[in-house]
């Protein structure tokens, strides 16, 4: 009987040490696989500029699956797609540079970050570590 | 007549040299490191938002905290959630100028000087860096480090070892003009 206890203490600490491996080394979860508010960058820009803190609330720590025309591309240290109108912008940026044109209706989906808004630069909505759905 | 045309001229040639005085970008990169006993922790922002007057080299940068990539998940939790707190401070700010602003094109040393606001704490700063000024942007580079508890980041004894009390933290961004 003595013999059967310390195997199973054993076993049992050899499964917390691997889920403590495992959740040390968890990577961040992909944009791909998260629950999202699915919303247009027309209207994202339209609920930021009618009341930014409560579009912040809303959207706080949430990811946004993003459709719309792409205004700009910026390719920096990862590729930037801009949205804009006027006085606002959707910022969504990738991990990495990612084969892309202007002028294309798109779906991206990525992390909320936060905003920024500035009487000299407009209204900007960010998200990061984007992906393209198509 | 020979004064007004002096001044129209003068007023004319002024118009240039003030045309572009604001220089701005969307996506500074903003890295820190943290070096500890038993573990190396990095991290990444693209998204910092920068404005820079080359007149009077008047600074502002501005980061949201939540960009910051990690490699692990547990570290970007906990970075987010206990020690940088940014749900409650969600953004980093610098508010100062660039000392001496250089008015000529090339490389240049230079001292930003301001105040630092991390994890809603504000302190006065002076920033070395370097400056690269051509014709269309002006580039900017420039590593420092930051005592973690100077802003109350306090880090539990239990992960003590695995970060350090300093971050380095280095920042690249090239300006464009502002239109």
């Amino acid at each position: 009987m003595k013999k059967y206890i310390l195997w199973i203490i054993a076993l049992l600490l050899v499964l917390i040490a691997l889920y403590f491996y495992s959740e040390y080394n968890r990577k961040p979860v992909s944009a791909v696989d998260a629950k999202a508010h699915i919303v247009s960058a027309e209207e994202l820009m339209k609920q930021f500029l009618a009341n930014d803190s409560l579009a912040d609330e809303q959207y706080k720590n949430d990811v946004i699956e993003l459709n719309g025309m792409v205004s700009s591309v910026e390719k920096n240290t990862a590729t930037v797609l801009v949205f804009s109108k006027e006085g606002a912008s959707v910022r969504c940026t990738f991990e990495d540079i990612i084969p892309i044109n202007d002028s294309l209706r798109v779906t991206v989906k990525g992390f909320y970050i936060g905003y920024n808004k500035d009487e000299l630069l407009g209204t900007d909505i960010m998200l990061n570590r984007c992906v393209l759905l198509k | 007549m020979k004064d007004l045309l002096t001044i129209l001229l003068l007023t004319f040639f002024s118009l240039f040299t003030h045309a572009q005085e604001r220089y701005f970008t969307k996506s500074g990169v903003i890295r820190f490191e943290s070096k500890a006993p038993l573990e190396n922790i990095e991290a990444v922002n693209r998204s910092a938002v920068a404005v820079l007057d080359r007149s009077t080299g008047a600074l502002q940068f501005s980061v949201n905290i939540k960009g910051f990539e990690f490699k692990k998940a547990l570290m970007q939790e906990h970075f987010n959630e206990n020690y940088l707190e940014s749900d409650k401070y969600p953004k980093s700010e610098f508010k100062g100028r660039i000392a001496e602003m250089p008015a000529t094109e090339g490389f240049h040393n230079v001292a930003a000087v301001g105040k630092m606001t991390i994890h809603g704490v504000t302190k006065d700063v002076t920033i070395p860096g370097k400056l690269s000024i051509t014709k269309d942007n002006v580039s900017m580079t420039g590593v420092f480090n930051i005592t973690l508890s100077d802003y109350n980041i306090s880090i539990p004894a239990i992960v003590r070892d695995k970060i350090s009390r300093t971050v380095t933290v280095s920042v690249d961004c090239t300006l464009i003009p502002l239109k």
